[in-house]
């Protein structure tokens, strides 16, 4: 695809487009964990068909992106969508991936999917020093790679472990885990800790792991965790 | 005695009732509106909760034992299996195709992978991720096998994995071409299916055989011959 036909436009952040290769636009309505009703996936089809997109992708952030959409009918898709835009581009806390646990799988050891939908609530889209993505598994099998979220939570028979640090894209590297068999309350506070640290301390375009490198580990479990 | 329906993953048992998930396979998660919409109808007949997975796939969860043959055959779509000691799927990114960051044909490549192994039984599970340009939004590098689109060509990395037990993989070769990456990886697939204990991961068989071992083993003289030297990564132990 030519991609001089996108002259000089650009990501519409506040739409939530993100432009194509070709000058078009693609949207990727908020659906926290990937979890949909049938009526949802319907629209989505509906609405891809509507405007004629080139494409639907079920992306690794657990969302479906409609894929080449004209910059005049972005908003018409989401008014016939009346779906949340979420935050899938941007300098913030992005997709809160989780696993269908305890509510779904056969080997969750910890509802994920509440947890999840919890962090979602509170997270999604708040702005930070570096991009942000969370991960909660259910159990020890960690499909959502815990190790290469920034803050990645694993199910145990006891509570939670959390992950601190990771990520899977450029320059990967694991995180480590900072607490284990936290319940539920103390890994949200946990998690509240981390991210207004890095939000207050965070320089900018620093990713978690970064940022724990440049203040020590030590330091760095000092200021979160729960003494 | 019910029989164990074909195709379909158990959920959590409940109150002592079994349910199941189906997933139609999309390769790379790519579709269309119009097989979407066919996917949710069949959700909506069947009254699923719908999962878009990390694995870019739609799944169907909810179903009953005896209605999985029919929402396939509604579906019109094969079950393709992919459960366990087998290569599990390709993801790859809209490179080229869409994404206005591509450097390289992603779709192309994750489509020939896929038509070549997706299904394949291995010594253990298998993963593979395609990028198409640095940023790695498939995350190659935590893949059993990780390929990533340079403007010079491709980037060949092996033995990562996300999960359980995690590692990140190593860069074997860099430059190479669509058909290069497609020939390295079956040399690697056949010393993996040679010397790979029963559930072993890639980069587990790498770490205990060596990886100068195991290099100098996958690049053969075939692969010598089609590959320049000085593609190949120079890694020390």
């Amino acid at each position: 695809m030519d991609v001089k036909s996108q002259g000089t436009k650009k990501d519409l952040l506040a739409k939530g487009a993100v432009l194509q290769r070709d000058g078009t636009y693609a949207i990727a309505p908020h659906s926290p964990g990937g979890i949909l009703n049938p009526d949802e996936l319907i629209k989505i089809g509906e609405i891809a068909k509507k405007y004629n997109a080139a494409a639907v992708k079920a992306t690794s952030s657990q969302r479906l992106a409609i894929v080449g959409l004209q910059e005049e009918d972005i908003d018409n898709a989401w008014n016939d969508l009346g779906m949340d835009p979420g935050y899938a581009i941007g300098v913030c806390v992005r997709s809160i991936k989780f696993c269908p646990g305890t509510t779904f799988c056969k080997r969750g050891q910890q509802d994920s999917v509440g947890m999840g939908m919890e962090l979602d609530k509170r997270y999604h889209g708040v702005e930070l020093p570096g991009k942000f993505k969370m991960g909660v598994s259910g159990c020890v099998n960690k499909c959502m790679d815990t190790e290469f979220r920034d803050l990645g939570l694993m199910g145990t028979a006891k509570g939670f472990h959390i992950y601190a640090g990771g990520h899977g894209g450029v320059r990967a590297r694991l995180g480590q885990v900072i607490a284990e068999h936290q319940t539920g309350e103390d890994s949200l506070q946990i998690i509240d800790n981390v991210i207004n640290y890095f939000k207050e301390n965070g320089k900018k375009r620093e990713r978690l792991g970064e940022f724990i490198d440049r203040v020590g580990m030590e330091d760095f479990k000092d200021k979160v965790l729960i003494q | 005695m019910i029989q164990l329906p074909q195709g379909a993953n158990l959920q959590r048992i409940k109150n002592g009732k079994r349910s199941y998930a189906i997933t139609p396979h999309i390769s790379g998660g790519l579709t269309n509106a119009k097989t979407l919409k066919k996917i949710a109808e069949v959700a909506e007949k069947y009254d699923c909760i719908v999962k878009i997975t990390s694995g870019q796939q739609i799944m169907l969860i909810g179903l009953e034992a005896e209605q999985v043959e029919q929402a396939w055959q509604d579906l019109g779509m094969k079950s393709k299996d992919k459960s366990g000691l087998r290569c599990r799927g390709i993801r790859f990114c809209p490179g080229t195709s869409f994404c206005k960051r591509g450097k390289a044909d992603s779709v192309r490549l994750g489509m020939a992978l896929e038509n070549k192994y997706l299904g394949m039984e291995l010594p253990s599970r298998m993963k593979m991720a395609v990028s198409g340009c640095h940023l790695s939004c498939t995350a190659p590098a935590i893949r059993d096998i990780g390929v990533i689109g340079h403007e010079e060509g491709f980037e060949l990395r092996v033995g990562g994995a996300g999960g359980h037990n995690p590692s990140l993989a190593k860069t074997i070769a860099h430059h190479l071409s669509h058909k290069q990456v497609l020939l390295f990886v079956e040399k690697i697939i056949d010393y993996y299916k040679q010397e790979g204990k029963v559930g072993e991961r890639l980069g587990e068989m790498i770490e205990r055989i060596g990886w100068n071992e195991f290099k100098d083993t996958v690049i053969d003289e075939e692969l010598s011959n089609h590959i320049g030297v000085e593609n190949f990564e120079k890694i020390a132990e």
